[in-house]
């Protein structure tokens, strides 16, 4: 009997779960890349969040990950916690509550992470901008040099993947540099983009974040 | 039944450490001849015993000094008899000899029962002779390796080879007790071994994995009793010479940090001498004996990817010395001195140190031992032992350079600059135990019953001194403090060392047990036992902040099944407490202001979370509550998972084995055991931190275990085994002891569980302020809710191991040749693979879960080939040679386990392929 249930256990087999996602938390808007970690992955796994399914899933090359790690795009979803659910090989392993995923409220229209590219630019280069609350009916772009006596003129956003990943146009502008401010269409009003101040010393909490753009030249 | 225990003509009085000794003498018909004289003699015996057998014809020897003594017969009307017999340590051999009329004296061949049928716990006894035929090394802590059960070939802690404290039954490095001649010599701050004992002193290593009886105590894995030699009637000594070396030359490939490639790299290189002398013998025979050893060793080595113009370079001493006085028949006292010094430069082995940030390290153990033996009444015995033992480590960097910061060079990965910090640590430990023993006979049948009390302090003494500029503020990368740069590029991790000391804190322990081997019929023992220890915990200005009452209730069955001592059935079940320690009182006592703790914080990113000073860390109890107040009382009182409770260990083990030919057995046994109420902290309100007992905070273990044994002759031996086990749990060690800074840890200092940034509100309030960064690693570290990240295979789990030691001797004139090996196979160590946690700023979370990957199945195959020659009396010469993984294998023993461009490379291999050579000179 002993030995039956020795024998039959005689595997290294840690079984299936679904441990972790990363990161952990992200804008209501979605669109951004995932990893899902855990052990026991099969070739053909489907993922959730709060219901909806993360597109996009794709699977490590190298043979040290496969069977633990799998990469997604999160979909857009309601501000808090959302259960995260992976299912492989006909089961389905959930994380809930703190151990998922968090949906961040976005803290206001047209909020800019990332710009790229954001060197050597030159008129009709396609400019990806990341972020949230990037409504590509209500918000468009704007470059403008840092005294703001250059400016171009308002730009449409195309959206990219929902209201996190937009783009437009580079204008024709002089050789210099520039901020990418985004515009409120309905009043003109400057959304996000200014410069930001100087940092005091020891100053270790600003979040404030200016997009340079660079025309002419390698950065 | 032995109804009536035989007498004791004359008075003795045992040696150090000891087992029993019962037997029956018969006729021709297997009847008891009553009134037989039964005396024990020899060299290690002052004087002799004598017993006398019962109208059954049944004797008994209720202590006798381990080793190998001749016991003689001797009935008016009967030939005489003589035999060998061996006595382990803490067993109870029985001898049956048969006397026939009419024929002279009887010389019977040593061949004792492989079982010892009156005991339920899993015990292994190697002599020191026996070892000496197997390819194994010359350290108590080595040796333990071929037991099942005892995962001790990598240091699951730190990654690569083995240091010597090893994993037993899924307890970690830190839950064994090591005993010198029946008291502890654990350090009482990290738990781990505390002393070295010269190897050519030591006659006997008794080993306990399972179930051992309630005098052992304050250990939740193996209780290790290191039995040294005694001085004796007769003079003996050694000189012996051992040489190490490397014999494997060339490369393998293990990890480049700088270029995330597996490359080829040099083997490790060394050269090790050894000197041992050895000498005892009686200053006053059978009055006063004596015995001392002095071991001098030296090791010069360049380890694998290790700068070859900074080699490690140790020098190691170790004196031991007894004398034993027999004041009276009834009473001896014992004093005995062991002393141990290192000295090694350029401590740090890795390849990403570089030799400007190398470490001097110096240590230095000195213990005191007396023990006096009184024997009131021939079945009374009275113990006391005590200890003081001290431990000095002093870590300082080579340079001697106390101003110039350690540089770390982040796009390099090494430290070019000088080490980091200064490290003088003193450890002690002090204390006593009194054993009584008291032989019953009775209606109810025999009984052994054994009492006693312990006493110890243990406390360390830690004083911590940084390098670098301020008041214990040092900078790890880049250059300047506060951040002064544009766009925060300069700022870098900051430590901040609040109190660096020194700092004593103080475990005061005392514990009683009792218990009783009854023998209520013949073919049945029952070892019944309890054991109750007590521990305080006190800061570093004396405050008690802890106290705990463990109380261990152990009960076992022994039945010799076929009443002929050949086949053995036991169930064994008991619990197990571990002692805290000193290092306990120091994780939580960071509160104090002599405390010291530091904090760290992605500057350029955030404001610090942890903003000003030491977190409050406090136990749950109400002696660390009166430190707080109202208040903040209240919240650590909800915080709190009721009182604070002592961790412990339920296990059961249930065993059958049989003796299929004379001296060897075959055996079967399944164990189970669960570990639970572990400690750890958690912060409850994003600052506050308790000492709590997470609810599913454990460790599971489960084995199946089949067994093979030949004892030790002058002719072969044999131990062999094969396990099959599962060890499981949320944590590998007692508590988060070790470092968490090294990346080859193959999951032993990822163990903290339930750190987390409070309810799910105050996480939710920290996405939506923007410092989800801090909480971002908490996922997979292990939260509440998700127990598949924390709950898995601990790193010392392997599936499979199987472990096959003997030698065998043929003897030609006065020639004596041994062949020994060493086989042992394991499927493969659970390693994981550790994930970025921003607000420790260190790879500590599990992103797939606790041991969901598996290492490759290694196979280690060792040698020895010794000649020996005799002459005269004693006096004998030996010649051996030993080669340690013949094969020269080099499998990959730990993987590189953080989540960056070198996840998954090999950090470790198997040693390459040694020779020890030995000359040694007995006489």
């Amino acid at each position: 009997m002993f030995l039956l249930l020795a024998l039959s256990s005689a595997c290294n087999d840690a079984g299936y779960a679904l441990v972790s996602i990363s990161p952990i938390y992200g804008w209501v808007d979605g669109c951004n890349p995932v990893t899902l970690s855990g052990h026991g992955f099969s070739d053909e796994v489907s993922a959730s969040v709060g219901g909806s399914d993360i597109t996009g899933i794709t699977y490590p090359e190298g043979k040290i990950d496969k069977g633990f790690v799998v990469y997604g795009t999160m979909p857009a979803g309601q501000h808090g916690y959302a259960d995260v659910s992976l299912r492989s090989g006909g089961e389905t392993s959930t994380l809930t509550k703190t151990a998922g995923y968090y949906y961040v409220e976005c803290p206001g229209a047209g909020t800019m992470e990332a710009v790229s590219p954001a060197g050597a630019l030159a008129a009709g280069v396609l400019v990806t901008v990341e972020g949230c609350g990037l409504d590509s009916g209500a918000v468009a772009a704007r470059v403008v040099s840092a005294d703001g006596l250059v400016q171009s003129a308002d730009l449409p956003l195309v959206s990219m993947c929902g209201t996190a990943t937009v783009s437009f146009t580079a204008p024709a502008m002089p050789d210099g540099e520039y901020y990418l401010e985004l515009i409120n269409v309905a009043d003109g009003a400057i959304l996000s983009g200014a410069p930001c101040p100087p940092p005091d010393s020891g100053d270790t909490g600003s979040s404030c974040t200016d997009q340079k753009l660079t025309y002419g030249g390698a950065e | 039944m032995i109804t009536l225990l035989a007498l004791l003509v004359i008075p003795y009085v045992e040696a150090a450490q000891s087992g029993s000794l019962r037997g029956a003498v018969t006729d021709e018909t297997e009847l008891g001849i009553p009134g037989a004289t039964v005396v024990l003699s020899g060299p290690l015996i002052a004087g002799e015993l004598q017993a006398t057998t019962d109208d059954e014809g049944n004797f008994r020897f209720v202590s006798v000094p381990v080793g190998t003594h001749d016991l003689k017969v001797f009935k008016t009307g009967f030939p005489g008899a003589e035999r060998k017999v061996r006595v382990k340590l803490g067993e109870t051999a029985f001898v049956g000899i048969g006397l026939t009329v009419g024929t002279e004296v009887v010389v019977i061949e040593e061949t004792l029962p492989a079982l010892d049928t009156s005991r339920s716990s899993v015990s292994t006894e190697l002599s020191k002779e026996a070892l000496d035929h197997l390819p194994v090394g010359r350290s108590y802590q080595d040796v333990v390796n071929v037991l099942p059960g005892v995962s001790g070939r990598v240091d699951t802690s730190s990654g690569g080879p083995s240091d010597g404290n090893p994993s037993v039954r899924g307890e970690g490095q830190y839950g064994n007790n090591y005993l010198v001649d029946g008291i502890s010599t654990r350090d009482p701050a990290t738990k781990t071994f505390g002393t070295n004992v010269n190897f050519d002193a030591i006659e006997e290593i008794q080993v306990y994995t399972d179930g051992a009886p309630a005098e052992f105590g304050q250990a939740t894995g193996m209780t290790v009793n290191v039995v040294t030699k005694d001085g004796g009637d007769e003079h003996f000594g050694s000189v012996g010479y051992f040489l190490n070396t490397a014999a494997s030359s060339g490369t393998y490939d293990i990890v480049d940090l700088a270029t995330h490639e597996e490359v080829a790299t040099d083997k490790r290189e060394f050269l090790t001498h050894s000197l041992s002398l050895l000498a005892g013998g009686p200053i006053s025979k059978e009055k006063v004996w004596y015995l001392a050893s002095i071991d001098l060793g030296a090791d010069n080595s360049v380890y694998e990817g290790q700068d070859p113009s900074s080699p490690y370079s140790a020098y190691d001493g170790g004196g031991f010395a007894k004398v034993t006085w027999f004041a009276t028949p009834d009473a001896k006292l014992r004093y005995q001195f062991n002393g141990q010094l290192t000295d090694i430069d350029n401590l740090l082995t890795s390849s990403t140190v570089l030799p400007e940030a190398q470490e001097h390290y110096q240590s230095t153990d000195l213990g005191n031992q007396v023990e006096v033996v009184w024997r009131p009444g021939i079945f009374t015995e009275i113990d006391l032992k005590g200890i003081y033992s001290v431990s000095k480590l002093d870590v300082s960097p080579m340079s001697d350079d106390a101003e110039t910061p350690q540089i770390f060079d982040s796009e390099s990965g090494q430290y070019t600059g000088n080490a980091s910090a200064f490290d003088y640590n003193t450890r002690s430990r002090a204390g006593f135990t009194l054993t009584g023993t008291q032989l019953a006979s009775g209606k109810t049948g025999d009984h052994r019953v054994k009492a006693g009390l312990e006493a110890w302090q243990l406390s360390e003494t830690r004083e911590l001194d940084y390098t670098g500029p301020g008041d214990g503020l040092i900078g790890t990368s880049a250059e300047g403090y506060p951040c002064t740069g544009p766009d925060y590029t300069d700022c870098y991790t900051r430590q901040e060392f609040l109190y660096v000391g020194p700092l004593t804190h103080r475990a005061i322990v005392f514990s009683g047990f009792l218990q009783d081997d009854w023998q209520p019929v013949d073919v049945l023992t029952i070892n019944a036992g309890m054991r109750v220890d007590y521990e305080a915990l006190y800061t570093v200005q004396g405050t008690r902040i802890l106290d705990q009452v463990m109380p261990a209730p152990r009960l076992g069955v022994a039945w010799d099944a076929t009443g002929d001592h050949k086949t053995k059935v036991t169930l064994n079940a008991g619990q197990y407490y571990d002692v805290n320690g000193a290092a306990f009182a120091e994780w939580g006592d960071s509160k104090s202001s002599a405390g010291y703790d530091y904090y760290y914080g992605p500057y350029s990113q955030t404001e610090a979370y942890f903003s000003q000073g030491a977190y409050p860390l406090v136990f749950c109890t109400e002696e660390s509550f009166a430190t707080l107040d109202d208040e903040a009382q209240s919240a650590a009182r909800e915080a709190c998972n009721g009182e604070l409770r002592p961790y412990h260990m339920d296990k059961a083990v249930v065993s059958v084995e049989r003796e299929i030919f004379p001296t060897v057995a075959v055996g079967v046994r399944g164990i189970l055991s669960q570990t639970v109420d572990i400690p750890e902290d958690i912060n409850y309100d994003d600052v506050n931190w308790v000492i709590t007992n997470p609810e599913n905070k454990r460790r599971d273990y489960w084995a199946l275990e089949f067994t093979a044994e030949k004892q030790f002759d002058k002719h072969w031996q044999l131990l062999a085994s094969y396990t099959v086990s599962e060890s499981t749990g949320t944590l590998p060690g007692q508590f988060e002891s070790a470092s968490a800074s090294d990346y080859g840890g193959n999951g032993n200092e990822v163990g903290v569980w339930a750190d987390d940034i409070g309810s799910a509100e105050t996480r939710a309030e920290y996405f939506d302020a923007g410092y989800g960064e801090y909480v971002a690693g908490y996922a997979g570290l292990g939260s509440y809710t998700n127990e598949a990240g924390y709950y898995g295979y601990l790193p010392y789990h392997s599936l499979h191991s199987v472990k096959v030691n003997g030698s065998y001797t043929f003897t030609t004139g006065a020639w004596n040749h041994t062949v020994g090996a060493v086989y042992e196979f394991d499927s493969g160590h659970a390693w994981q693979k550790r994930g970025w946690v921003p607000n420790y700023q260190d790879y500590s979370a599990l992103p797939e879960g606790r041991g969901t990957r598996f290492m490759p199945s290694v196979h280690y195959v060792d040698l020895h080939f010794g000649e020996s020659f005799e002459w005269g009396k004693s006096q004998s010469a030996e010649v051996a040679i030993d080669i340690f993984n013949v094969l020269d294998l080099s499998e990959a023993i730990t993987y590189y386990e953080n989540d960056d461009e070198n996840f998954g490379l090999t950090l470790y291999r198997q040693e390459p392929r040694s020779i020890r050579a030995s000359l040694k000179v007995n006489y």
